[in-house]
């Protein structure tokens, strides 16, 4: 799940809610599908093993990413998938975010949601 | 000052100041082996013979200074509490990532007469625990096979000849030096003899193990 904690309405796109780097690797995984580490590690040149590998686990952690044991090869490895595109990222998000704003504010978070859908029919 | 004059008449008195001096002597020889050559064994002797010579000295200091000795006590059994703690919590993690024991790794645990359980996750890990080899996926993605070998003789190094990590963690702290023992020129050394320098110096690059090109100096020079 997204900790809430680390939403930052500053910031742009996905990064408010995920780092630069794990939106660096969502969006690949988006683009390619499956991957392995390797294969990630290649086309982000410029991020080192080890921080590629922290961010995956992270990822799968957060169940954001999902892996598999492949045991096809010489050696064993992860293949790494995203879970849901990015639609049913910002729905996952959204809920969180919402759940908690209603926690909060009860009704009001409701009438905010009506308002906002609102203004969004009109244009 | 005055409490370093204070030990020394009260060592005297209890007739101990000789031993101790020879002790202390002999414990500063240990401690420059232990510099030299970065080996545990005069590391651990030395933290032996220190804790003898401060236990020894807190005990005869009836004269004033018992509240060094709680002050001691004090330390020695909170810290044992925390190294127990610890141990669990690594224990129990340890538990958590495990993916268990793999058939394409059972000619090394044969070969090693240890058991390797494979670690979820992505990050490089190699670790000794009683009795087990713990490997990480991500370590295993990277090596080639006489790579992964050298790895696992330098663990397997580790679970047979190293002290227990508890026991130098607890010396660390009855001796006050607050120093472990670092023992990985030697499983180095034991892995290059088993699967050659080559396969244990590519497995340190390969995994960028920091202080790698000092432990491939070494292995090199010992050749
Ligand atoms: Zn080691």
């Amino acid at each position: 799940m997204v900790k809430l904690e680390r939403i930052n309405l500053q910031k742009e796109g996905l990064t408010k809610f995920f780092s630069p780097n794990e939106v660096r690797i969502l969006e690949l995984l988006w683009e390619k599908g499956d991957m392995t580490s390797a294969q990630i590690s290649e086309d982000l040149e410029n991020l080192s093993h080890a921080v590629v590998a922290g961010t995956l686990d992270r990822l799968v952690k957060s169940s954001f990413v999902e892996r598999r044991l492949d045991e096809g090869g010489p050696r064993m490895r992860y293949i790494y998938s995203p879970v849901g595109g990015r639609d049913e990222v910002g729905l996952r998000i959204s809920e969180r975010v919402i759940d908690s704003l209603f926690e909060t504010f009860g009704d009001a978070t409701l009438s905010a949601l009506g308002k906002v859908r609102k203004e969004n029919e009109v244009r | 000052m005055n409490s370093i004059q204070g030990c020394y008449v009260c060592l005297s008195a209890a007739g101990i100041l000789i031993p101790i001096i020879v002790l202390a002597a002999v414990t500063a020889l240990l401690f420059v082996a232990f510099y030299m050559d970065r080996g545990f064994k005069p590391l651990v002797g030395a933290q032996v013979t220190l804790t003898v010579v401060i236990s020894s000295s807190l005990l005869s200091m009836e004269c004033y200074m018992s509240a060094w000795v709680w002050g001691y006590l004090g330390l020695v059994l909170a810290g044992a509490a925390v190294i127990t703690l610890l141990r669990q919590f690594n224990a129990s993690r340890l538990e958590n990532t495990s993916l268990g024991q793999f058939d394409a790794l059972a000619d090394l645990e044969d070969e090693f007469d240890v058991r390797i359980v494979v670690l979820d996750t992505q990050r490089v890990r190699a670790l000794a625990y009683r009795g087990t080899v713990y490997l990480s996926v991500g370590l295993l993605e990277q090596l080639d096979d006489d790579q992964l070998r050298a790895v696992v003789a330098h663990e397997a190094y580790h679970l047979r000849t190293s002290p227990s990590r508890p026991l130098s963690a607890l010396l660390a702290l009855t001796s006050l030096t607050f120093l472990r023992y670092n023992d990985e020129h030697s499983a180095d050394a034991y892995a290059a003899h088993v699967a050659g320098v080559d396969a244990i110096v590519g497995a340190l690059d390969r995994l960028n193990i920091e202080g790698r090109e000092d432990r491939a100096e070494r292995l090199r020079q010992a050749l």
